[in-house]
Parts: C-alpha cells; structure tokens; sequence
C-alpha cells in the first residue's frame, strides 16, 4: 500500500468522525469468506501464442487418449477483511474497508498442448492474491428490531499480484508474474442480524468489476508475456461487526 | 426496423395500459419523477476491444526495438438520467432513460522507431430506456427495498479513429480481429434487458434519495461500418455487434405526485 492510499484512508476516517454531531454511530468489524473465479480467466497474450488458448485457464483445459490429463479449476479464493464504517441521519452508510484474498483451491493439473505438430503434457500451475480497500456509500435500513440491512457501492483500490507456471513433458517451463492495480466498480449488499444491542452477525455479498491495465511479465522464463488483471467476481463473507454506542 | 417499431409500440401501448389502469385507482397508488445520476464501468462493454489493442501496442513495443506504446483505459463514465414510477402495494412499475459517455477521452497510442506515431481514440455513447416492474420491501411509509427487472430499448454508438493506421503498427497484421482503418463507426438501436435492486429513504414529506444497482444486457444484430480506411475510402465491413452488458451505480432523488 502506498503512502497516498494510506492518507486517503485517514482522511476519510477523519472526515466521519464529525458526523457524530448528525447522530452519526459508528462501527467496527471483521469478516471471511469466499471469492470464486479469483482473477476471471486468467487469460494472458501467451496462453494463445504458445498454449492455442483464446480464454485463458478455459481454454487450458484440454484431454486426449493415452494423456494422463486433470482439470484444471478456476481458482476459488479465501478472504478475510476489517470494515470501519458510519452510519448518519439514521440511514446513510459510508463504509471503508480493507480486504486480503488469496486463492486456495484450483489453478493447478495437467493439459495437453501442440508443441509443434507434437502432443505434449503441460503441467500448469496458477496463484494469485489480491489486497483491496473498497470505499462505498449507500442505505442502510433498520428491520424490525433487530436486523439492518444496507446496499452500498463505490470504488475499491485494489492491488493483486498473479503468476503461473507451467512445465512440459520435456521440462521446458514456461513463466509469467505480473503485478499492478486498479479501481474496480463495488456493490456490496450486506445484512445485520443484531444479538445483543451492540454485537451484530454480519453477511455480506459483494460484486467487483474492474480490471488492470496491460501488465508487463517481471518473470525472466519462457519469453516475455503480457496480461490484464482481472477484478471483477462476487465474495460471499460473513462477520462480526461491533457498534460503538447502541443503533 | 420493423422489430424496432413494434418493440416501442409495445412498450407505448402496455405503458398507457398500466398508468390508465393506475389512474384510476391512484387513491391507493403512488406516482413519484426521479432524477438520477451515477457512474460505469466500461460502458458498451469494450474492455476486450480495448485490451486486444493494448496488447498489440505493447507486444510491438516490446519486439520492435525503439518503439514505444501508450496504452488506452478503461473508462468510467458518468450516467444521468430520470424516471417515472408507478407503485401499488407491494409493486412497480417504472419507465426510464439514462445516459452515458466517457468524460474523458479513450486515446492510446503507439511509436515506431522512425518516429511515426498512429494514435487511437475510442468514442462511445449510450442511451438506454428500461421498462421495469418489480417488487417493493416495505418497512415503513417510502422506505424500502426494491428489485425489478424488464426490457431496455439501447441506442449505442462506438467510434474507433487512428490517426496514421498504416505508418506505425498495422493492428491487423498483428491480429486479424483489429482495425486498420482510419475510422470504424458503428451505430445501432437494439433491445435488451436489465435488472435492478436498490434501497430508497425519506429525504422530507415527499421527496426519497434512493441507491440502485442496474445490471443491463443487450447485443444488437451485426451493423454495417461506416468507417474510412486508411486510402480515405469509405468502406461498410467489417460487420460487427454492439455490447451493452454492464453495471450502473445510480444515485436518485424522487418527487411523490399527490392527485
């Protein structure tokens, strides 16, 4: 995170803490969850030149008889956060928050690809990770006693760093690392089921859509490649948040 | 043409059908104006376009030994635009229309070693009209939840112009999906569809702000080009489609009519 990111944050901190004297309350949480397709497609300009994909890990996915092949998945990502958020004139809701995903399931099996006129394995292997502070303002809407519901959107600024790594039958590697960010779209709809009066049970589904520019590859194997990475995906999370003073 | 026509006759004539109906139970519905404003992300949907071009400009760039590339973004664009809604109970029916247009200009460019510079602008422009019924989430008097979903009548048009197509890289040479052209303008009327889920608060007696997310889809049918090459011949192919999917954050202020 740079230092500008950082002053941006402190700043918006600081520019809600003066809304206590509109009846603003504050809260603080904590949640994780899950992100499927982590990174979209993965899509990079070599997995067509070299590997005939046109869509990235899709188009990777490839058998053929007497090919000890396995699929490979797109990856499913873990992610946890903290929010901070405010919450003024009973029903407007700005909300920061800081996120870390990383992807635990998938991106890794074996395909098959045209080495020349020659059917070759190709071992493959993807990872990514992504940080991200997602800055939204929206409704938040008291339900009966003790439910909230709230529906916000905004930008986030998000920083992720994606590799693979693939190796042929013959042991030649192939290898590509690129990192960069971006300001993805955010929509976030979350609930509020509230056990006592100031501890609530969080559940959140929220939508980024956003990408990278054109990164350069900063791996020095199998010849210069280049990619966008790709924000856009849904997170399904679930939390705890803590309101300073009752709602 | 004629789908078009009938497609907007359709919509006039279920419109008058449900207002008059509405009408004349307005003693238990409720009509309120909107005017709304908010942000996209990529409108018409050309970030692969738009990434396709980059990644030529930066392959050249990176191969060609004193060439150099300057890559296009993304845009976000703003939206604007205004409604009129009808709700009975527990539901809606609202007519629309947004538009949208980058603010700033989609330009990329890309050097070859003698010095030649082509650069390439991307103007594109949306207008939408959704038709929307949907369901209300009461929880007391103009506050609620609300989804709804329906058909969008789109007018889109997309403009790409390169200054110099054949002194620096030739896109099409590098892949054969790119223009070479001086100018590719396609323009098309299409209809799709869109959904919608938003939150709306009092504000005063009969005024509401409201936070909506508008999800919308579309493709139109192949249009023609009417584009220039890079002789300054016109020129009417490549075919192509127009794309409208895409996401909207909308902010609205709402007016209640009392009759």
């Amino acid at each position: 995170m740079n230092s500008k990111t950082l002053t941006c944050i402190v700043v918006l901190v600081f520019l809600a803490l003066p809304l206590q004297g509109w009846g603003a309350s504050y809260a603080a949480g904590a949640y994780g969850g899950f992100a499927p397709s982590l990174g979209g497609d993965l899509h990079t300009a070599q997995h067509y030149s070299e590997f005939q994909s046109h869509n990235g890990i899709d188009g990777m996915n490839r058998s053929m008889e007497g090919y000890d092949t396995g699929r490979i998945d797109r990856i499913l990502g873990v992610t946890c956060g903290m929010l901070f958020k405010t919450i003024f004139y009973d029903y407007y809701q700005v909300r920061i928050a800081m996120n870390y995903t990383w992807g635990y399931f998938g991106g890794t099996g074996k395909t098959v690809f045209d080495d020349g006129g020659t059917t070759r394995l190709l071992d493959c292997e993807y990872s990514f990770w992504e940080a991200d502070i997602p800055v939204t303002f929206g409704i938040s809407i008291p339900f009966w006693k003790d439910i909230r519901i709230a529906f916000s959107c905004g930008l986030a600024y998000a920083y992720a760093d994606y590799s693979y790594r693939f190796e042929s039958s013959t042991g030649q590697q192939w290898k590509g690392s690129f990192a960069g960010w971006g300001l993805p779209l955010v929509i976030i709809l979350e609930g509020e089921y509230f056990v006592t009066e100031n501890v609530a049970a969080s559940t959140s589904l929220v939508y980024y859509k956003g990408s990278t520019k054109v990164l350069k590859d900063g791996s020095d194997a199998g010849g210069t490649d280049f990619a966008r990475i790709d924000f856009s995906g849904y997170r399904y999370s679930l939390g705890v948040t803590y309101y300073f003073g009752s709602i | 043409m004629k789908k078009l026509t009938r497609t907007l006759l359709i919509i006039i004539f279920g419109t008058t059908i449900i207002f008059g109906a509405a009408a004349s139970v307005s003693a238990i519905g409720e009509f309120a104006i909107g005017l709304n404003g908010g942000v996209t992300y990529d409108p018409n949907d050309l970030e692969d376009e738009i990434n396709q071009y980059n990644l030529a400009m930066e392959t050249y760039a990176d191969t060609t030994a004193g060439a150099s590339a300057s890559q296009m973004t993304i845009p976000y664009a703003p939206v604007f635009g205004f409604n009129l809604r009808y709700q009975f109970n527990f539901f809606f029916f609202r007519l629309g229309c947004h538009f949208s247009n980058p603010v700033q200009a989609v330009k990329g460019s890309v050097t070859s070693p003698g010095g030649i510079t082509n650069t390439i602008k991307i103007k594109t422009f949306q207008s939408s009209f959704p038709a929307t019924l949907g369901i209300l989430v009461p929880l007391n008097r103009r506050t609620h939840f609300y989804i709804g979903a329906g058909p969008t009548l789109h007018q889109v048009s997309t403009t790409i112009t390169q200054s110099d197509p054949a002194g620096a890289l030739q896109f099409n040479t590098y892949d054969p999906n790119l223009s070479s052209n001086k100018q590719d303008r396609y323009s098309s009327t299409f209809v799709g569809y869109h959904f919608i889920v938003g939150a709306e608060v009092p504000v005063h007696e009969k005024f509401t702000l409201s936070v909506e997310w508008i999800h919308q889809e579309g493709v139109s049918p192949a249009v023609e080009n009417e584009g220039i090459n890079a002789a300054d011949a016109e020129v009417t192919t490549p075919k192509r489609t127009l794309r409208v999917k895409g996401d909207f954050l909308m902010f609205g202020l709402n007016y209640y009519i009392s009759f």
